[in-house]
């Protein structure tokens, strides 16, 4: 089976389709515009992109070949020009990166906990960096903050 | 200093916005309301009951079309997922208006609607109103007043009372009602 995201005329998903292997292949092979015909005359609706189910963050759960960066959720931007669909932006100031197809801070990764904290979450702490955005905004350099959970 | 929004009575409207060439086919729905008015196929058997002038609606591809645009657009614009409930249609003949009415049963919570929806499918121009009561506070028995539009449709919290004022053009006025529970 295949999976296709229906979008709106601005590209966002409005919900995720499936569709059976007969009904989307062309001579034996799967094919999109097959697919995207089939859907548009039992929805009466012409905007259908393919979406995989095993695609996250540019991988392929599977092994296999990732997919346009992402499955496909129901309010994710579709991207034309890049050929992936985004998952809502997580912070105001977040970025887009192409080649994981993912969502990251301005200042990079949040820096790793030291070994200490990673002991202590073994037993009594659950210490984890959070996004800040007010930090951010207020300060450019910073915007990763260090929290305990279990406080 | 800080606010929180307790409780809200929103109205939800605007335009059914299909794609060019894939718009919903109003006169095969129309087609279907008239069949179940001419047969009489009345929601209720009652005369006494407000539903003893709504008709069923008979079920094409038009319609479905028509929910499921309602559906997909309503949850990703405002992040309400709708499950459907109840349908019907209504025709107001020239003069005629609807009921002040509501459609949350106060005797069976649990299978009344949270949303009431109408779809207007064909009216004369600036022939009829929908008029909703509402309460501001100790301000009671407000009413808001939208003049029905043609493939337009008006979704507010079902407990809300509202008629469709009377019809003052010369021609039958149609339009659908979707009651719908959300999750």
């Amino acid at each position: 089976m295949a999976h296709f995201a229906k979008l709106d005329e601005n590209n966002i998903v409005l919900n995720v389709h499936v569709v059976a292997d007969s009904d989307c292949q062309k001579d034996g092979v799967e094919d999109e515009e097959t697919g995207r015909q089939f859907l548009q005359k039992i929805h009466n609706w012409p905007y259908w992109r393919q979406t995989s189910y095993n695609t996250y963050n540019n991988q392929h759960k599977l092994g296999g070949t990732p997919f346009r960066g992402n499955y496909a959720g129901i309010g994710d931007q579709w991207d034309e020009d890049n050929q992936i669909f985004w998952y809502e932006k997580p912070y105001a100031s977040w970025v887009k990166n192409v080649s994981t197809a993912s969502w990251e801070s301005p200042i990079g990764s949040a820096p790793d906990l030291t070994p200490e904290q990673v002991t202590q979450n073994e037993s009594t702490h659950w210490w984890e960096y959070q996004w800040n955005e007010s930090d951010y905004q207020s300060d450019n350099s910073t915007g990763w903050v260090l929290v305990n959970k279990n406080a | 200093m800080k606010k929180k929004v307790l409780a809200e009575k929103s109205l939800y409207y605007g335009d059914v916005s299909m794609p060019k060439g894939f718009e919903i086919n109003r006169k095969s729905l129309k087609h279907n309301m008239f069949y179940s008015f001419l047969e009489e196929m009345t929601i209720s058997d009652n005369p006494k009951d407000y539903a003893h002038k709504d008709y069923k609606l008979i079920s094409n591809q038009p319609l479905i079309w028509l929910r499921d645009y309602l559906r997909d657009h309503i949850r990703v614009k405002y992040n309400l997922t709708l499950v459907e409930r109840s349908q019907h249609a209504n025709i107001f003949r020239p003069g005629e208006q609807s009921f002040l009415r509501n459609h949350v049963r106060d005797l069976d919570l649990r299978n009344s609607p949270d949303y009431t929806l109408i779809y207007v499918v064909d009216v004369a121009k600036d022939s009829c109103d929908l008029v909703i009561e509402y309460d501001n506070n100790k301000r009671k028995g407000n009413t808001w007043h939208m003049t029905l539009e043609n493939n337009h449709f008006y979704m507010f919290p079902s407990d809300l009372k509202y008629f469709i004022s009377e019809n003052k053009s010369i021609k039958f006025n149609t339009i659908i009602t979707i009651n719908y529970e959300y999750i």
